[in-house]
Formats: structure tokens, C-alpha cells, sequence
């Protein structure tokens, strides 16, 4: 790998056919090994022979890890572990219905008092508690998710236990044969999941990483859902829970034309707002972030969301100078009620 | 004449057409004509009148034609909303002879148990794309189960599971009453197999039942709801892997179907954790009886007595109606009383009718809002 090659490419989305050329010449030229994880996909589904497809013809060969099934074998080898982690989810989903409801009543407040037409003297200090309880329901989810799956490591020990443990070498064996990472889009809350219950974090931070999408999302420190194009209309942004913060400084949205309602300033201005102090940054095809370590760059730019909610596009991210602090938020319509999800 | 003078109709009418500029007119044109907001329908034939019948029932709705004076050409013209689906079908009156024709212009048509019809498409209206097969979609099963019931004896009953079935996971529960005319009509078995492809709801177990005598046992009978309750789930949930959880159950119905969903939920509130109601025959009165037939007396009084005492018996439901059905009035009125009693409701409106084809349109956004999909969890 070249001295000066990123640490992480991360790519738009690709709805289409894969398409991972010019990601991976950045990463370090061909031959090598390039270990592929799409557990974010069903089985049935295309994108892992389309990503080994893409690999082979780049000249490099794909090592598939093959997390989805790991997993399915270590609980079917170790049921215990497999009740306590059903156990787990049921009690991630049950925090999830109880911020999602929290988190409605926040923002219907914080908006409600935004819009009164009182003096703005009277105002502000409401306008300032009202935004404080959005900020406390997206922390207090995102600390009691991690606080659920503290308790379930504590436990029970997954990395310790011998079925699991097993997998876990064979997978590092073969991270640590390969010269990149390929992490693709797919289900978010799986691919974190199965990242978490693995403990990949520290092996794969060891590699440089190509990643797109729900793959890029799980790789920063706090993931967030959101879609404003559902078939019954848009919902709330939430947070799904702490990602494996390897990509620090940004929060991604991935097909952000396509998912988001950009003409909804308001709304973008309070989602800047609650990924604070990360930066909103949007992705959609064709798009190429760099991450080195220090700093996200991209040809033409990156398209960031300002603290006002506005698009505007900048040539560099340096987390460590450019985060930005929590902002408060003003009136924008109501919106729809969030959907469901299946696994967190 | 009210008809707007710059439409293509108005001017062949001032210009006393020939038969042969008639034959061009008709030649020039796609039918019903759609201008703007305006769309005309056009019959061309001898008689003593035509009228457009665009309900369901027909008469109740029908709209005398017009003729144009020295020519066996008939029209009117409606505003309709651009959006519009509407269905219709001419009567042309000879004598004392009165028959329903199909508009012989229009090659558009649908059909439902009660027959055939032409349909006029508002020129924004798209026939959505999920509610037609994809060669890429895998398609569910229908197996038919049987269930004996001891309050209405022994039904069989077409159960979906979806591509990907496995008995080793559990699955939502939909009950789809008047299933043959969800199945038959508004495609439903090719809609849930491309919701769950799209991942706008999850992969679910969907019952679809028929009643035997429709409108004894859906106009708020409690025999119905405890086959509902009592005999199907139950065996539903013997025979397949099904979710218990209220939530995870949802109930069909479309016009009295709909009254049958909410009376069993009524009834046994609680158990159905999420209501569909399409169309509902919320009939009801303010002052004295109800001019409707008296076999619906039953829902009068179900509606009554909810109007005075509005309680909580689900947790989410959706309802829709089009704004050309007379039922427009009923659903509007329900929905305040269903909200107040903290139900999570969602109600839609539509430039359609009270047909199958209005209820397939709207199952994308029903279904998807009471069972959401994974769809906001993938990122591609």
C-alpha cells in the first residue's frame, strides 16, 4: 500500500450495478487480497457475487468473510448465546418504541414553541429548553442502547466463548492476509449488529476501507436513520446507536437526494443540529470521500449541511477543528410518525 | 350550455357539425377527452337520452347528456381532479327500454362482481407499479386451510405465506375479509409479494376470508366477530408461524367489510392491534331512523352507540374513501370519533370511487403505515 493512501474511501451509493473501480486504485494498487463484508444483504440477494465480481475484475482476489453465516452457524452451535442475543434485540427494540415516543412529543414541543409569536425575549430561554429535550431523548437512546449491549458482553462473554471465539480468529486470519476492506451498503442495524456481536472493530481498523452507504454509516460514531420518501411520507430522523467510530467527524446520508427532503430547510437545520458536533454530510452516486487519518477531502468537495440547514459544500472536514457545537432549532412542520424497523 | 367554450366539444357544437365532421372528431380524439380540469364523455348513437352513470350503483349518479342539436352525438363534461380514477358506463334510454353500455370509445375497463365498466384516468392518475407482477419479484404461496368454526360451521380459507417462508420464524398476521374480491380484484396476492420485495412492510401471513350470507355476518354481528376471534386466528395460528402480539395482527375490510373489522374490534378490543377499513359503511343518524335498508339497522345502531361512547379498541388504524363515493360523509364523520379515543389514525381521501381498483391504491400506503417495513433501515 502506498505511504500516502487513505485510510477509508468511502463511495455514494450504488444503486445499480457495484461499481468499485476507482475507490480501489486509491486504497493501493492491485494484485491483493481484499477481504468483502455484505452481511448487510440476504443471501439471495446479488451484491456479494456482484462486489467479487468487481474485485476479480480489478485484479485483486475477494476474500468473502461471510459474516451472515458465521453468525447463523455460532447460534446454532451456541444456543445460549443465541437466546441472550434475541434477548438483547428485544430489548433494544423495546428502548427504540420508547424514544421514538419521547423523541415525537420533544419535537412537537420544541417546534411548538418556536412558532408562538411572543416576544422573542420571552421566547428564546423556551426555545432553548424545548431543544435541550430533543438533544437529551437522542442522548439518553443512544447511551441506554450501548448500556444494553455493555450488559449482554458482560454476561455473557461473547468473544469468549468458544463457538464464537473460533469464527472470530478464522475471520481475523483472514483480515489479516488482506490488504483492504470492502464494506458494502445494505441493512444498517445487521451490519452493525453482527460487527458488534464479532468485536471486528479493532481488526478492521487495522486495514484501509472502501465503504458506501449503510457499510460508511456503521464505520462513523453515531449512526442516524432517516427517510423522508416513505410510502406514507417522511418521519423523524433517530438515532439507531453508537457506530464502531472509526470515521470520525461526519454523519453520513447516503442517497441524501433521494431520502431526504432538501427543500426542507427547517428540517435539515435541526438534523445539523442533533448530529452535532459531527457534520451532516451528504452522499449520492458518484460521490468519493477520502478520509486520511486527520481529514476528509473529496474532488469538488463535500457536501455538508451547515449549522442553519443549509447545503453549502467544503473543501476540507477536519474533525478536530471543524466540529461544530450543538445548534437550537426553530419551527418547521409537524411530520409523519416513524415506521418500525426489524432489527437493531 | 355550461360547458367551457374552449373546449374541443363546444367548439363542435357551435359549428353544426356534419356527420362527417362528427367521424373526424371522433377519429381526432381520445375518449373520455381530457382538458385541463375538464373531461368530456362523448356517446355517439340514437336515443330518447343517455345518461353517465360514474358510481358504482349508477342511477343515484347519473348525469344526463347532452345532445348536439341535429346529430345523434351525446356529451357532458365534468371538472374532475387530475388525479382522478373514475369508473362509469352509459344508459341509454329508447322508449321504455333502458339498457347499461360500456363506453365504445374508451378501451380502458375494469371488472368487479357486480360486472364490467369503463374507466376514465384523470391525467395524472398512474396505475401504480405495485400493484402489477414483476418477473424479479418472487411470489408467495396460497394454500387453503380449513377452519371449523362453531359459531359458522366449516369455511376454507386462502392463506398467503411469503417468498422466503420459513417455519422456524414468526410472521404478522393479516386478515383480509371479503379475500376472493382483495384476491380477484385489487390483485392483492401480487401487492403484499412486491410491498415485501420494496421492503415497505415486512414479510407477513395473510388470511383472506369469505362470508357465506355477507350481510348478516358483517353488518356488526357478534357471531362473526367470535369466528374471527374465537375459531380463525386461533387455528391460523396452530397451522402457521404466527405472531401473537395484538400488534403484529391487523384486520381487512373494505364497505361493509369495514363495519365487520371495526364492530370485532369493537367487540373484542384489543385483539386486532391494527385496522385497514376501505370505504366503511359507517352509516348512522342524527334525528330518527335511517333511511337506508333496514338490513342495515344493525350498523346504524353499532355507529349510534359508537358516536355516543367512542372508545378505544386498536391501536392504529387506517382508513381511506374516495370522494365520489356517498360514503364520503360517514368515513369523514368516524374519524374524529376514532382519534378522540386514542387511536393512532391515519385517513386518506382519493379522487375515486367505491371500488376494488381505489382500495388496490391505497394498500401501499395502509399497509405500509400499520406494518412498516424495513425499507428505512437500507442504505444502498
Amino acid at each position: 500500500m502506498p505511504l500516502d493512501a487513505p485510510r477509508a474511501v468511502v463511495i455514494g451509493p450504488q444503486p445499480g450495478k457495484i461499481h468499485l473501480g476507482a475507490g480501489l486504485d486509491i486504497l493501493g494498487p492491485p494484485p491483493g487480497t481484499v477481504a468483502a463484508i455484505t452481511v448487510g444483504w440476504r443471501e439471495t440477494e446479488p451484491v456479494a457475487r456482484e462486489v467479487d465480481r468487481e474485485l476479480e475484475r480489478s485484479g485483486r482476489e475477494p476474500a468473502p468473510l461471510l459474516i451472515g453465516e458465521r453468525v447463523g452457524r455460532i447460534f446454532e452451535r451456541d444456543p445460549e448465546l443465541a437466546r441472550a442475543h434475541r434477548a438483547l434485540q428485544e430489548g433494544l427494540l423495546a428502548e427504540e418504541k420508547l424514544y421514538r415516543a419521547r423523541l415525537r412529543q420533544a419535537i412537537e414541543a420544541s417546534r411548538a414553541v418556536a412558532r408562538l409569536g411572543v416576544g422573542e425575549r420571552y421566547r428564546a430561554p423556551y426555545v432553548e429548553e424545548a431543544w435541550k429535550g430533543i438533544v437529551a431523548a437522542d442522548r439518553f437512546h443512544i447511551e441506554h442502547q450501548a448500556a444494553l449491549w455493555r450488559e449482554f458482553r458482560a454476561a455473557f462473554r461473547p468473544t469468549e466463548r468458544p463457538v464464537l471465539r473460533a469464527e472470530r480468529e478464522e475471520l481475523e486470519r483472514i483480515l489479516a492476509g488482506s490488504a483492504a476492506v470492502v464494506l458494502t451498503g445494505g441493512q444498517v442495524a445487521v451490519i452493525r449488529n453482527r460487527l458488534l456481536l464479532l468485536d471486528l472493530a479493532g481488526a478492521l481498523s487495522r486495514l484501509p476501507i472502501l465503504a458506501w452507504s449503510a457499510g460508511a454509516m456503521v464505520l462513523t460514531r453515531r449512526v442516524v436513520l432517516f427517510h423522508d420518501r416513505l410510502p406514507y411520507g417522511s418521519v423523524r430522523p433517530e438515532f439507531l446507536g453508537e457506530g464502531l467510530s472509526m470515521l470520525p467527524g461526519a454523519a453520513l446520508f447516503p442517497d441524501a437526494g433521494g431520502r431526504l427532503d432538501l427543500e426542507d430547510r427547517q428540517s435539515l437545520r435541526e438534523l445539523a443540529g442533533r448530529v452535532a458536533p459531527e457534520r451532516a454530510v451528504l452522499l449520492d452516486p458518484g460521490d468519493q470521500l477520502l478520509w486520511d487519518g486527520e481529514c476528509w477531502t473529496a474532488d469538488g468537495g463535500i457536501r455538508t449541511l451547515s449549522p442553519e440547514g443549509d447545503i453549502e459544500c467544503v473543501p476540507q472536514l477536519h474533525p478536530s477543528r471543524d466540529l461544530q457545537p450543538p445548534r437550537k432549532p426553530s419551527f418547521s412542520p409537524v411530520r409523519a410518525s416513524p415506521p418500525g424497523s426489524e432489527e437493531k | 350550455m355550461s360547458t367551457p367554450p374552449e373546449l374541443a366539444i363546444s367548439e363542435l357544437a357551435l359549428s353544426g357539425p356534419t356527420p362527417e365532421d362528427l367521424e373526424r372528431f371522433l377519429e381526432e380524439h381520445d375518449f373520455p377527452i381530457r382538458e385541463g380540469p375538464h373531461t368530456t364523455f362523448v356517446f355517439r348513437g340514437e336515443a330518447d337520452s343517455i345518461l353517465l352513470g360514474h358510481w358504482l350503483f349508477g342511477t343515484a349518479a347519473a348525469r344526463s347528456m347532452e345532445r348536439i342539436p341535429g346529430t345523434d352525438l351525446w356529451f357532458v363534461t365534468l371538472d374532475l381532479p387530475a388525479d382522478s380514477r373514475v369508473e362509469y358506463r352509459f344508459q341509454r334510454v329508447s322508449g321504455a327500454e333502458a339498457e347499461w353500455i360500456l363506453d365504445p370509445r374508451n378501451p380502458r375497463t375494469v371488472r368487479d362482481p357486480f360486472g364490467v365498466f369503463s374507466v376514465c384516468h384523470g391525467a395524472r392518475y398512474r396505475k401504480p407499479e405495485w400493484t402489477e407482477e414483476d418477473p424479479v419479484v418472487g411470489r408467495g404461496e396460497l394454500t387453503v386451510t380449513e377452519v371449523r368454526s362453531r359459531v359458522l360451521g366449516i369455511r376454507r380459507v386462502p392463506v398467503y405465506t411469503p417468498v422466503g417462508f420459513r417455519g422456524s420464524r414468526r410472521y404478522p398476521l393479516l386478515i383480509v375479509l371479503d379475500g376472493d374480491g382483495y384476491l380477484r380484484y385489487a390483485n392483492a396476492r401480487t401487492v403484499l409479494d412486491n410491498l415485501i420485495h420494496r421492503r415497505e412492510i415486512p414479510p407477513l401471513i395473510a388470511a383472506f376470508v369469505d362470508p357465506e350470507k355477507r350481510i348478516r355476518e358483517f353488518a356488526n354481528s357478534a357471531s362473526h366477530a367470535e369466528f374471527l376471534t374465537a375459531d380463525l386466528v386461533p387455528h391460523l395460528q396452530q397451522e402457521f408461524p404466527i405472531r401473537l402480539r395484538p400488534d403484529d395482527r391487523g384486520l381487512v375490510g373494505a364497505g361493509l367489510g369495514a363495519v365487520a373489522a371495526l364492530t370485532a374490534a369493537w367487540r373484542h378490543p384489543g385483539f386486532f392491534g391494527k385496522l385497514l377499513l376501505q370505504s366503511g359503511s359507517f352509516t348512522f343518524t342524527d334525528v330518527g331512523p335511517s333511511t337506508r335498508t333496514s338490513l342495515l339497522d344493525p350498523v346504524v345502531d353499532f355507529v349510534n352507540a359508537y358516536r355516543e361512547a367512542p372508545r378505544r379498541v386498536s391501536s392504529r388504524i387506517f382508513l381511506s374513501c374516495g370522494i365520489y363515493e356517498p360514503l364520503i360523509y360517514e368515513n369523514r364523520s368516524i374519524v374524529p370519533l376514532l382519534r378522540e379515543s386514542g387511536m393512532e389514525v391515519r385517513y386518506t381521501e382519493v379522487p375515486d370511487g367505491h371500488n376494488w381498483e381505489s382500495w388496490r391504491d391505497r394498500l401501499q400506503e395502509g399497509l405500509s403505515w400499520l406494518f412498516p417495513g424495513p425499507l428505512w433501515l437500507y442504505y444502498r
